[in-house]
């Protein structure tokens, strides 16, 4: 109890401290940098409010709130993704039993703890039946790509983010939140990398990873760089809330720094499919995936790394 | 009934907003209580209801729908939508072979419901497309345009509602989707019906890239 109150403390401290720095730093932009950099951080404040919510919710309700906030995020993402990629009006059932079958059974097999299914829910049984559904339609021009589309869609915006939800369940008995420590550990990693790195991503003359005309690619070596630390440092300074060894902590810091620069990389690759238009669209209505895909990425990798190499992460009441 | 009838469209606006996700840009003009001809591309039962929503509430009171009579008017709940919710004017879709008095009759009954107070909400493709051609415009929106004075034609694109709610299907799909309205047209002197039916089709078509 003592522990939850110092916890609260601390992190309503720390989100006020960032909302009054959003508020000088937007007041004080004057350069067109400083500018782009204020609007990221008070973005990201913004956000981190919101998961403090999520982990409020979390601890109030043993999981399951925060396992429904996670499949409102899925249903969002996924309406998003789908929204900007062409698809076929015939396929309109199928994209129908995406949204409100596979999507709803896959939170539900969650909540209900049934591991077994619930990891091979999509990448085995939906990759079925999606493309016989498709199939079952009549028409089969371009059928692999109707089918690989929606298959892709609901890995990224369903699969990948429930296993954030899902490291509620891992429990580790040693740490002094027993069933929180983990995805509060993946979303700090994930959002401390993603801030400083897409804050250095803004300042003028560095040096871009990749040499591209296109303009989705912003990642540049010293963002990946000063992100990786920073994501580092921090997981380090968790790791007592979790039963992660200092090693074990640096190393999972720089796997999630990892999978968040895939993210990246693959968001620059979906955006440049999407066109301007497609883009527009999506940011008209907040576009979601921008701040969620680096946590669809790490949040797999993390999920099974913590299950496997972490002994006393095990999980409770998984069949 | 009254408030039956404003239960029903506050129903319906909530609905249509929350299915089809929408965010409503006024790119070329703002809303105004003047009088206005709102056209729009037609493929799919949502347009009509979302184009109606899109319109701010203080609006929307002035505004009216045309529809058409042959579909509208056919069962008792689609006469209650049509006449008590959307306050619409219904309009006799003519077919080949009525000749041009049925035409002239149709078109007389639009502009009287419209009055000197009343915009219209027009579909002047007069059917759902596929949502990825624009069809051809039928000529009424002319006649229209040309029997009221002073009146702006606002374009009004509204993007992805073809693959929400699809012909044929009955439950929609839960996409995003975006209603652009954009700058008013007016019609000049002397201009022939082919030339600014063609001008107003161009206008429409250029929303689609913003």
């Amino acid at each position: 109890m003592k522990e939850s109150l110092i916890l609260g403390a601390a992190v309503l401290s720390f989100l006020l401290i960032c909302s009054g720095l959003a508020v000088l730093f937007n007041k004080k932009s004057g350069s067109e940098t400083s500018r782009k950099m204020a609007e990221i951080w008070s973005t990201r404040t913004r956000m981190w409010w919101g998961m403090a919510a999520i982990f409020v919710v979390a601890l109030l309700t043993k999981s399951v709130g925060s396992i429904i906030v996670f499949s409102l995020i899925s249903f969002m993402l996924l309406r998003e993704l789908i929204t900007v990629t062409p698809t076929r009006n015939e396929d309109h059932k199928v994209l129908l039993s995406a949204f409100f079958m596979i999507l709803p059974i896959h939170y539900l097999l969650l909540i209900s703890n049934w591991y077994g299914l619930f990891v091979i829910l999509i990448p085995v049984y939906a990759f079925f039946v999606v493309p016989t559904m498709i199939a079952a339609t009549g028409s089969l021009d371009r059928f692999f790509e109707r089918a690989a589309k929606i298959q892709w869609a609901l890995m990224l915006c369903v699969y990948c983010v429930s296993h954030a939800p899902a490291l509620l369940l891992l429990r580790m008995d040693g740490a002094p939140f027993p069933n929180a420590p983990l995805l509060m550990f993946l979303i700090i990693v994930v959002q401390a990398k993603e801030t400083v790195a897409s804050l250095v991503n803004t300042l003028p003359n560095m040096h871009p990873t990749l040499k591209t005309e296109n303009v989705q690619w912003t990642m540049t070596w010293e963002g990946v760089l000063t992100g990786t630390a920073a994501a580092c440092a921090i997981g380090l300074a968790l790791s007592p809330l979790t039963e992660f060894s200092l090693p074990q902590a640096l190393a999972m810091s720089i796997t999630i720094s990892f999978m968040c620069g895939a993210s990246n990389m693959c968001l620059a690759g979906l955006k440049s499919d999407w066109g301007r238009h497609g883009t527009v669209l999506i940011e008209c209505h907040g576009a979601m995936i921008d701040r969620i895909m680096p946590l669809c990425f790490a949040a797999p990798v993390f999920f099974h790394l913590s299950r496997f190499y972490c002994l006393t992460a095990t999980p409770v009441g998984f069949h | 009934m009254k408030i039956l009838d404003q239960l029903a469209g506050w129903f319906l606006i909530g609905g249509a907003r929350f299915v089809s996700g929408s965010v409503t840009r006024w790119a070329g003009c703002q809303p105004s209580k003047r009088q206005r001809i709102y056209y729009a591309n037609h493929s799919s039962h949502l347009d009509i209801i979302l184009l109606w929503a899109s319109i701010p509430s203080s609006v929307r009171k002035i505004v009216k729908p045309a529809a058409a009579r042959d579909y509208w008017s056919k069962t008792k709940g689609r006469r209650f939508l049509a006449l008590n919710v959307f306050n619409s004017i219904f309009i006799d879709r003519v077919f080949e072979g009525m000749g041009p008095r049925a035409a002239l009759k149709s078109i007389e009954s639009v502009v009287e419901g419209m009055g000197e107070k009343y915009s219209l909400i027009i579909f002047p493709e007069g059917t759902r497309g596929d949502g990825e051609k624009l069809g051809e415009f039928k000529s009424g929106v002319y006649h229209i345009a040309k029997r009221i004075d002073d009146v702006e034609l606002v374009p009004v694109y509204m993007e992805n509602l073809n693959r929400i709610l699809p012909k044929g299907m009955l439950l929609p799909l839960p996409l995003l989707s975006n209603v652009t309205f954009g700058a008013p047209l007016k019609m000049e002197n002397g201009e022939k019906r082919d030339e600014f039916l063609e001008r107003m089709r161009q206008a429409l078509l250029d929303l689609k890239e913003i």
